[in-house]
Protein backbone atom coordinates (compact mmCIF):
# COMPACT_ATOMS: atom_id res chain seq x y z
CA UNK A 1 0.00 0.00 0.00
CA UNK A 2 1.54 3.22 -1.00
CA UNK A 3 1.76 5.74 2.08
CA UNK A 4 0.35 9.44 1.48
CA UNK A 5 3.49 11.13 1.37
CA UNK A 6 4.63 8.70 -1.70
CA UNK A 7 1.21 9.37 -3.08
CA UNK A 8 1.06 13.02 -2.87
CA UNK A 9 4.98 13.64 -4.00
CA UNK A 10 6.93 14.16 -0.70
CA UNK A 11 10.34 12.59 -0.88
CA UNK A 12 9.34 10.22 -3.78
CA UNK A 13 9.27 13.34 -6.02
CA UNK A 14 12.93 13.96 -5.17
CA UNK A 15 13.26 9.92 -7.40
CA UNK A 16 12.14 11.95 -10.52
CA UNK A 17 14.17 14.70 -11.32
CA UNK A 18 11.97 16.73 -13.32
CA UNK A 19 9.71 19.24 -12.72
CA UNK A 20 5.90 19.08 -14.43
CA UNK A 21 6.41 22.95 -15.39
CA UNK A 22 9.30 23.64 -17.97
CA UNK A 23 8.93 27.32 -18.14
CA UNK A 24 6.99 29.66 -15.61
CA UNK A 25 6.36 33.11 -15.41
CA UNK A 26 6.50 33.88 -11.94
CA UNK A 27 3.79 36.43 -11.41
CA UNK A 28 1.21 33.97 -12.96
CA UNK A 29 2.46 30.68 -11.30
CA UNK A 30 4.06 31.17 -8.25
CA UNK A 31 3.26 34.45 -6.70
CA UNK A 32 -0.36 34.17 -4.58
CA UNK A 33 -0.57 30.94 -5.10
CA UNK A 34 -1.41 28.91 -2.11
CA UNK A 35 1.22 26.82 -0.84
CA UNK A 36 -0.12 23.04 1.09
CA UNK A 37 2.15 21.17 2.91
CA UNK A 38 2.61 16.91 1.71
CA UNK A 39 -0.65 16.29 4.05
CA UNK A 40 -2.77 18.66 1.60
CA UNK A 41 -2.95 21.40 4.70
CA UNK A 42 -2.59 24.63 3.55
CA UNK A 43 0.12 27.07 5.04
CA UNK A 44 0.69 30.02 3.31
CA UNK A 45 0.87 32.06 0.09
CA UNK A 46 3.42 32.44 -1.91
CA UNK A 47 4.03 37.16 -1.33
CA UNK A 48 7.74 36.55 -2.94
CA UNK A 49 10.34 34.97 -4.80
CA UNK A 50 14.20 34.65 -3.71
CA UNK A 51 16.32 34.26 -6.31
CA UNK A 52 20.01 33.48 -6.22
CA UNK A 53 22.75 35.47 -8.10
CA UNK A 54 25.52 33.72 -10.14
CA UNK A 55 28.04 35.02 -11.50
CA UNK A 56 28.84 33.43 -14.65
CA UNK A 57 24.60 32.83 -15.33
CA UNK A 58 21.70 33.67 -14.71
CA UNK A 59 19.48 34.22 -11.61
CA UNK A 60 18.01 30.73 -10.10
CA UNK A 61 14.81 30.84 -8.20
CA UNK A 62 16.41 29.57 -4.28
CA UNK A 63 13.50 29.87 -2.26
CA UNK A 64 9.84 30.97 -2.11
CA UNK A 65 9.01 33.72 0.60
CA UNK A 66 6.18 34.17 2.76
CA UNK A 67 4.31 36.30 5.73
CA UNK A 68 3.79 39.55 6.52
CA UNK A 69 7.70 40.47 5.92
CA UNK A 70 7.47 39.36 2.34
CA UNK A 71 4.35 40.99 1.57
CA UNK A 72 4.66 44.33 2.96
CA UNK A 73 7.75 45.20 0.58
CA UNK A 74 5.39 44.21 -2.23
CA UNK A 75 2.27 46.24 -1.14
CA UNK A 76 4.24 49.52 -0.89
CA UNK A 77 3.53 52.67 0.54
CA UNK A 78 2.18 53.29 4.16
CA UNK A 79 0.26 50.07 4.04
CA UNK A 80 3.60 48.46 3.37
CA UNK A 81 5.68 49.88 6.10
CA UNK A 82 2.73 49.24 8.47
CA UNK A 83 2.36 45.72 7.24
CA UNK A 84 6.23 44.85 7.05
CA UNK A 85 6.13 46.48 11.27
CA UNK A 86 3.25 43.83 11.85
CA UNK A 87 5.36 41.06 10.97
CA UNK A 88 8.53 42.51 12.68
CA UNK A 89 6.44 42.97 16.20
CA UNK A 90 5.25 39.33 15.29
CA UNK A 91 8.69 37.32 14.84
CA UNK A 92 10.83 39.27 17.15
CA UNK A 93 13.57 42.32 16.28
CA UNK A 94 16.47 40.02 16.12
CA UNK A 95 14.78 38.08 13.64
CA UNK A 96 13.02 40.47 10.47
CA UNK A 97 13.08 38.43 7.64
CA UNK A 98 10.30 36.76 5.86
CA UNK A 99 9.68 32.83 6.42
CA UNK A 100 11.96 31.13 3.69
CA UNK A 101 10.53 28.51 2.05
CA UNK A 102 13.59 26.45 0.11
CA UNK A 103 12.85 25.87 -3.62
CA UNK A 104 14.48 22.18 -3.00
CA UNK A 105 11.10 21.28 -0.56
CA UNK A 106 8.70 22.08 -3.80
CA UNK A 107 7.67 18.50 -4.32
CA UNK A 108 4.65 19.25 -6.84
CA UNK A 109 4.56 22.30 -8.92
CA UNK A 110 1.75 22.43 -11.66
CA UNK A 111 -0.37 25.59 -12.64
CA UNK A 112 -3.08 24.07 -9.71
CA UNK A 113 -1.01 23.08 -7.12
CA UNK A 114 1.95 24.06 -5.03
CA UNK A 115 3.14 20.96 -2.54
CA UNK A 116 5.84 20.57 -0.44
CA UNK A 117 7.84 17.46 0.75
CA UNK A 118 7.63 18.98 4.25
CA UNK A 119 4.09 18.52 6.71
CA UNK A 120 3.24 21.50 8.67
CA UNK A 121 5.27 20.58 11.84
CA UNK A 122 8.29 20.36 9.91
CA UNK A 123 7.54 23.74 7.86
CA UNK A 124 9.24 26.89 9.13
CA UNK A 125 6.97 28.44 11.35
CA UNK A 126 3.99 31.35 10.49
CA UNK A 127 4.24 34.10 13.07
CA UNK A 128 0.79 35.67 12.37
CA UNK A 129 -0.90 31.92 12.27
CA UNK A 130 0.87 31.04 15.51
CA UNK A 131 -0.41 34.53 16.73
CA UNK A 132 -3.71 34.09 15.26
CA UNK A 133 -4.32 30.54 16.51
CA UNK A 134 -3.00 31.40 20.20
CA UNK A 135 -4.93 34.72 20.50
CA UNK A 136 -7.91 33.95 18.37
CA UNK A 137 -8.96 30.66 17.22
CA UNK A 138 -8.35 28.29 20.65
CA UNK A 139 -10.15 31.26 22.48
CA UNK A 140 -13.33 30.47 20.22
CA UNK A 141 -16.19 27.82 21.67
CA UNK A 142 -14.67 24.46 20.31
CA UNK A 143 -11.37 26.39 18.87
CA UNK A 144 -9.22 23.75 21.20
CA UNK A 145 -10.87 20.69 19.04
CA UNK B 1 26.71 34.26 -4.12
CA UNK B 2 24.04 36.53 -2.97
CA UNK B 3 20.44 36.71 -3.16
CA UNK B 4 17.79 39.52 -4.29
CA UNK B 5 14.12 39.12 -4.09
CA UNK B 6 11.39 39.36 -6.92
CA UNK B 7 9.87 42.01 -5.79
CA UNK B 8 13.13 44.35 -6.85
CA UNK B 9 12.62 43.38 -10.26
CA UNK B 10 8.89 43.20 -10.51
CA UNK B 11 8.44 46.76 -11.75
CA UNK B 12 11.44 47.94 -12.14
CA UNK B 13 11.89 50.57 -15.40
CA UNK B 14 13.52 49.11 -18.13
CA UNK B 15 15.77 51.20 -20.55
CA UNK B 16 17.30 50.06 -24.32
CA UNK B 17 20.65 50.35 -25.25
CA UNK B 18 20.09 53.72 -26.30
CA UNK B 19 18.66 55.18 -23.39
CA UNK B 20 15.04 54.92 -24.46
CA UNK B 21 11.94 53.97 -22.09
CA UNK B 22 11.08 50.51 -22.70
CA UNK B 23 8.34 50.36 -20.09
CA UNK B 24 9.08 48.38 -16.55
CA UNK B 25 9.08 44.69 -16.24
CA UNK B 26 5.80 42.64 -15.61
CA UNK B 27 7.01 39.59 -15.27
CA UNK B 28 9.65 37.34 -15.42
CA UNK B 29 9.89 34.19 -17.20
CA UNK B 30 12.25 30.94 -15.74
CA UNK B 31 13.11 27.47 -17.51
CA UNK B 32 13.90 23.99 -15.58
CA UNK B 33 17.39 24.18 -17.03
CA UNK B 34 19.46 25.59 -13.96
CA UNK B 35 22.30 24.24 -12.18
CA UNK B 36 20.84 20.87 -10.11
CA UNK B 37 19.60 21.43 -6.91
CA UNK B 38 20.53 19.10 -3.35
CA UNK B 39 17.38 16.77 -5.34
CA UNK B 40 18.89 16.72 -8.38
CA UNK B 41 16.35 18.94 -10.15
CA UNK B 42 17.29 21.46 -12.31
CA UNK B 43 17.13 25.12 -11.04
CA UNK B 44 14.73 27.41 -12.53
CA UNK B 45 16.76 29.51 -14.90
CA UNK B 46 15.85 33.25 -15.45
CA UNK B 47 15.43 32.97 -19.10
CA UNK B 48 13.54 36.12 -19.82
CA UNK B 49 11.93 39.59 -18.78
CA UNK B 50 8.35 40.24 -19.62
CA UNK B 51 8.41 44.23 -20.62
CA UNK B 52 6.13 46.76 -21.39
CA UNK B 53 4.34 50.04 -21.00
CA UNK B 54 1.00 48.75 -19.69
CA UNK B 55 0.51 46.06 -16.86
CA UNK B 56 -2.78 45.47 -16.14
CA UNK B 57 -3.51 43.04 -18.87
CA UNK B 58 -0.63 40.92 -17.48
CA UNK B 59 -1.51 40.98 -14.31
CA UNK B 60 -4.84 39.53 -15.03
CA UNK B 61 -3.04 36.91 -17.18
CA UNK B 62 -3.35 38.27 -20.99
CA UNK B 63 -0.75 37.63 -23.03
CA UNK B 64 0.08 34.43 -20.95
CA UNK B 65 -2.71 31.52 -21.50
CA UNK B 66 -5.77 33.75 -21.25
CA UNK B 67 -7.37 34.95 -24.24
CA UNK B 68 -11.07 35.32 -23.15
CA UNK B 69 -13.77 36.46 -22.44
CA UNK B 70 -13.65 38.10 -25.88
CA UNK B 71 -14.08 41.78 -25.52
CA UNK B 72 -12.13 42.20 -22.84
CA UNK B 73 -9.37 40.50 -24.44
CA UNK B 74 -9.29 42.05 -27.50
CA UNK B 75 -9.04 45.05 -24.79
CA UNK B 76 -6.06 43.73 -23.61
CA UNK B 77 -4.27 42.65 -26.22
CA UNK B 78 -4.31 46.06 -27.58
CA UNK B 79 -3.23 47.51 -24.66
CA UNK B 80 -0.17 45.04 -24.11
CA UNK B 81 0.70 45.39 -27.48
CA UNK B 82 3.58 47.28 -27.42
CA UNK B 83 5.03 44.69 -24.57
CA UNK B 84 8.24 42.82 -24.97
CA UNK B 85 10.21 39.68 -24.16
CA UNK B 86 13.46 40.50 -23.17
CA UNK B 87 15.77 37.75 -22.83
CA UNK B 88 18.30 37.16 -20.45
CA UNK B 89 21.34 37.61 -22.27
CA UNK B 90 19.96 41.19 -23.72
CA UNK B 91 19.96 42.12 -20.08
CA UNK B 92 23.26 44.71 -19.37
CA UNK B 93 22.20 45.16 -16.09
CA UNK B 94 20.33 45.89 -13.48
CA UNK B 95 21.00 48.34 -10.05
CA UNK B 96 19.54 49.99 -8.50
CA UNK B 97 16.19 49.29 -9.53
CA UNK B 98 16.50 50.17 -12.78
CA UNK B 99 17.32 47.24 -15.69
CA UNK B 100 19.64 48.79 -18.70
CA UNK B 101 19.66 46.16 -21.89
CA UNK B 102 22.54 46.19 -24.17
CA UNK B 103 20.02 45.90 -27.58
CA UNK B 104 17.79 48.90 -29.13
CA UNK B 105 13.70 48.30 -28.35
CA UNK B 106 13.31 47.61 -32.40
CA UNK B 107 14.97 44.05 -31.27
CA UNK B 108 13.02 43.01 -28.82
CA UNK B 109 10.53 40.20 -29.45
CA UNK B 110 6.79 40.60 -28.74
CA UNK B 111 5.11 38.58 -26.51
CA UNK B 112 4.89 35.26 -28.21
CA UNK B 113 1.32 35.05 -27.35
CA UNK B 114 0.56 38.30 -28.76
CA UNK B 115 2.74 37.27 -32.18
CA UNK B 116 0.72 34.06 -32.80
CA UNK B 117 -2.25 35.66 -32.51
CA UNK B 118 -1.64 38.15 -34.83
CA UNK B 119 -0.32 36.01 -36.95
CA UNK B 120 -3.73 33.60 -36.72
CA UNK B 121 -5.74 37.37 -37.43
CA UNK B 122 -3.52 37.92 -40.44
CA UNK B 123 -4.28 35.03 -41.90
CA UNK B 124 -7.66 34.78 -41.39
CA UNK B 125 -8.13 38.57 -42.51
CA UNK B 126 -6.45 37.49 -45.51
CA UNK B 127 -8.19 34.45 -46.61
CA UNK B 128 -11.76 36.79 -46.56
CA UNK B 129 -9.98 38.82 -49.08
Amino acid sequence: MTSDRERTGGRAGRRNPTWDLATLDALRTLIDRQIVDADGMSLARVDDVELELHEDGAPTISALLCGTLALGPRLGGRLGVWWSAVGRRLRGQDDPRPVRIDFDHVATLKPTELRLDLTEPDAPPFALRIWTREKIVTRLPGGTR
Amino acid sequence: MSRVRLETLLGAPVTDARGEHVGVVHDARFTADGPPLASGRPAYRLTALICGPVTVGTRLGYGGGVHGPWPLGHVFRFLGRHSRLVAWDQVDSFDQGHVRLNVPHDHLKPLPSTESKRRTHDHDSGGHR
